[in-house]
């Protein structure tokens, strides 16, 4: 009742300060947003003066600039007439949009409360696009938001909150309790308050002691080192943090839907209650010795890895040092072609490995051969993919080289097999902190950083594959743009249309080095 | 209480309609009829739409620079009437994602974000925009996309310049009436995506650039050419169809592997390809081309 009044008053004081809007002219809008779906319909309206104008039909409230004018039922008929106008206008702009606000009137369909509320709303349009009289007139003063009263007209105003909230105090003696609402509670260290302690809308920290029970609806609990609830926890949509150990009584999670307590929760709280590390024995007392020994595992892996890798890269870089450098190159020059063609590399391998053995066996006299294909595709294909990630880490490497971290000074750039090293490090980091991940309990962080470690040799093989095949295995010196780190040089003065001067006939025959751009090559 | 409106006025809202020929009016409206009239989403579609219509008017400003950002459905972009700066029309799910539209110190900024904690997988697909952009600003154009059915037109649109960067798209770049100003530069770049790009001489652009991963090309030249124009296009694993218009000087180049070519209507000079009329050609166009795995067509178009 008090609300109603409060609104109702609010109401009339608006009208009574609206300014009339009959005034041909218009204000100009320069700028217009509609916003429709479900839970809402807005108008805002920004003038050429910097004015503003908003109005939305949010939530069942009905704000005005952001004050709360009345109130809205989905479906009513306002809500419905406000939503007609938006369709009306979301076509125009500027003049034709001021215009149709302006022009609007309430259906008269409305009634009561509702027709008063449109009529507000019309006068506050007709007022905002009205071209002001004054120069820079002041907007009329706004009523304030009735604020609700006492903690029930709040509740009242949200009818799931208040569900939650009676069945989560089902059996709690409310006589002397504590009530928040939508604001954080904190129990600090040393401080003792007594139960009940109800919070609806905010979360509970709890450092010091609560004597009796707390309840929680729409936050979380937090029980920290010391803390202590001498009752039981009930929550309703939120959550415990913290060990449940330190709650003396019963730990209750109510379904977000209102159900009963969940017996399966409630007993699975009941299960972690002191003297459940004791009965978990051995296992328990074990646990971090075995994460460390994964952990130790996982860390030999990577090294082993490591230095399989930097073995396999001597070899690359004794045996084929200067193909590695161009695959290197076209690599780092054009990444995104690279890594496409590694792509489409990759998800041909198979189909081009199976095709292969058709071939031979439909030749007939191939079929020897595939003694030789069927186990020779797949490691070619293998050491390929690897020569590739091998050329993506030396460019890792050399950016690595390039920063002057503190420690890698020893590193020079102009050895490749120190540029080799520190970017096959780089690129195992990731599976390092995987493996050391099983200290810190597993779980996220190691799942995280699989993810990013699997991700960075995945696209380090992609990119570094099809960079070995657009330079054909390093052999061809790069063609295109390889190699020209600075792609503007296309487009300089004389390169390469300006020097494209008809060749020699032995250049014809596509010669390797008869390609275009050749003189802005690096 | 009904104000007159200025003859520019009823032209510009007359217009409107006539730069929305792929939706109209009528059916953006019937887009917006779901929210506006049920509201309530079915229980087989859980997401909640919310459609939002943002518009600014042109305030006198001299350039602007224009990013647009979009994730993921079907974009449109087409001219906006005069007066109009733009216009960006939006339906997406507000559970998972939250309009982007930042205006000031000559920069716009337009498109959808996703919110924090928001599933942007699930179902990206009902997401829409459609978006005018000012006939009287200069500016300089930088769209990206990601997983977007894409229908850009940007004929009589001023550019200066222009960047297109896509990923998983198929997208359609068409240029019907010629960039009132000379561009710099056109950039498209583009993933694995089906590209077609239609008049391009109507971009009057100095150089043009076209960086493609995987899929298809269809490069369109036609338009009104001035001055040289150099091109240049790399491109992946796929094919690439160009279509010239008769009269326009040619001159073609490549550097591919394992890529057909089919140059029909050039002559080999050299290390390059000319159009007959090359010498004499009032417009001429250079053109570079670098792919590997794939297939190169020309063809020529009256």
């Amino acid at each position: 009742m008090l609300k109603s009044c409060l609104e109702a008053a609010a109401l009339a004081g608006m009208l009574w300060t609206l300014p009339c809007a009959s005034a041909a002219q218009l204000r100009p809008v320069v700028a217009s947003e509609v916003a429709v779906s479900g839970r809402e319909a807005s108008l805002h309206l920004g003038f050429g003066d910097g004015g503003e104008l908003r109005v939305s039909f949010k939530e069942g409230e009905v704000r005005v600039d952001g004050t709360l004018v009345g109130r809205y039922t989905r479906g009513d008929p306002l809500d419905i007439a406000w939503r007609e106008l938006l369709a009306d206008v979301l076509s125009l702009d500027d003049g034709p949009l001021a215009a149709a606000l302006v022009a609007w009137t309430p259906p008269a369909a409305l009634s009561g409360a509702s027709r008063q509320l449109a009529e507000l709303l019309d006068q506050r349009l007709e007022a905002a696009l009205a071209l002001p009289t004054t120069p820079a007139a002041p907007t009329a003063p706004e009523a304030p938001n009735p604020p609700p009263s006492n903690l029930l007209g709040v509740l009242l105003q949200r009818a799931a909150v208040l569900e939650r909230l009676t069945r989560a105090v089902e059996g709690v003696e409310l006589e002397r309790a504590a009530i928040h609402l939508d604001r954080d509670v904190t129990v600090a260290v040393g401080e003792v308050v007594m139960g009940p302690l109800v919070v609806v809308g905010g979360n509970v920290e709890v450092e010091g002691k609560v004597e009796g029970d707390v309840v929680v609806v729409d936050g979380s609990i937090r029980i920290r080192e010391g803390g202590t609830v001498t009752g039981s926890v009930r929550i309703s949509n939120g959550e415990l943090r913290g060990p449940r150990t330190r709650v003396k009584g019963e730990v209750v999670i109510l379904e977000d839907q209102g159900a009963l307590p969940s017996a399966e929760k409630t007993s699975k709280a009941s299960a972690e209650r002191p003297g459940s590390r004791e009965e978990e024995g051995s296992s328990w007392f074990l646990a971090p010795f075995r994460a460390l020994a994964k952990t130790v595992t996982g860390l030999l892996q990577t090294v082993g890895a490591f230095l399989l890798l930097i073995l396999f890269g001597a070899g690359a870089i004794h045996f084929a040092g200067d193909r590695l450098e161009r695959v290197a190159r076209a690599a780092r020059s054009t990444p995104g072609r690279g890594l496409g063609v590694g792509l489409a590399g990759l998800f041909l391998l198979l189909p081009a490995w199976v095709m292969g053995m058709v071939a031979l066996v439909l030749s007939i006299i191939g079929i020897p051969l595939l003694l030789v294909w069927i186990p020779f595709f797949p490691l070619a294909a293998f050491f390929t993919m690897g020569f590739g990630y091998l050329a993506v880490a030396r460019n890792v490497g050399e950016w690595v080289v390039s920063q002057d971290f503190r420690g890698l000074e020893r590193l020079s750039p102009s050895n490749r097999l120190h540029l080799l090293a520190a970017g096959v490090a780089v690129l195992m980091v990731p599976w390092a902190v995987a493996g050391a991940a099983h200290l810190l309990g597993g779980g996220l962080v190691r799942a995280l950083a699989l993810l990013v470690a699997a991700g960075a040799t995945w696209l380090a093989v992609s990119l570094g594959f099809g960079a070995v095949l657009l330079t054909r295995l390093g052999q061809a010196p790069p063609y295109s743009s390889f190699g020209r780190d600075d792609e503007d040089e296309l487009w300089a003065p004389g390169a390469p249309f300006e020097t494209a001067t008809p060749r020699p006939e032995s250049n014809e025959s596509g010669a390797p080095g008869a390609g275009f751009g050749e003189g802005s090559r690096v | 209480m009904e104000p007159p409106a200025r003859d520019s006025e009823k032209a510009a809202v007359s217009e409107h309609g006539r730069f929305l020929p792929w939706a109209g009016r009528g059916a953006f409206a019937l887009a917006l009829a779901a929210p506006l009239l049920v509201g309530v989403p079915s229980p087989l579609h859980p997401q909640s739409w919310r459609a939002v219509i943002l518009s600014r008017q042109w305030g006198g400003e001299r350039t602007l620079d224009v990013e647009v950002r979009f994730g993921a459905g079907r974009l449109s972009v087409a001219p906006a009437p005069e007066g109009l700066l733009y216009r960006m029309e939006l339906r997406y799910n507000e559970d998972s994602f939250q309009p982007v539209a930042h205006y000031g110190e000559g920069r716009l900024r337009l498109g959808v974000e996703g919110v924090r904690g928001g599933s942007r997988w699930r179902s990206q697909e009902g997401n829409d925009m459609k978006l005018l952009l000012s006939r009287d600003v200069p500016m300089n154009l930088d769209l990206e996309f990601g997983a977007v059915r894409a229908e850009v037109e940007l004929g009589g649109v001023p550019l200066s310049r222009l960047t297109l960067s896509s990923g998983a798209s198929d997208s359609r770049v068409s240029v019907s009436a010629p960039n009132p100003i000379r561009m710099s530069s056109a950039t498209f770049r583009v993933g694995a995506a089906d590209f077609e790009a239609h008049g391009l001489g109507n971009l009057r652009a100095e150089q043009v650039r076209v960086n493609a991963g995987v899929g298809s090309l269809v490069l369109d030249f036609q338009g009104a050419w001035s001055g040289e124009t150099q091109v240049s296009v790399d491109m992946g694993v796929g094919s690439l169809k160009l279509r010239f218009p008769r009269g326009l000087g040619v001159r073609l180049r490549r550097s591919t592997f394992l890529t057909s070519f089919d140059p029909e209507g050039l002559v080999k000079r050299g290390d390059s390809y000319y159009s007959l009329d090359w010498d004499t050609a009032p417009t001429r166009v250079s053109v570079m081309i670098n792919g590997a795995l794939g297939n190169v067509a020309v063809s020529w178009v009256r």
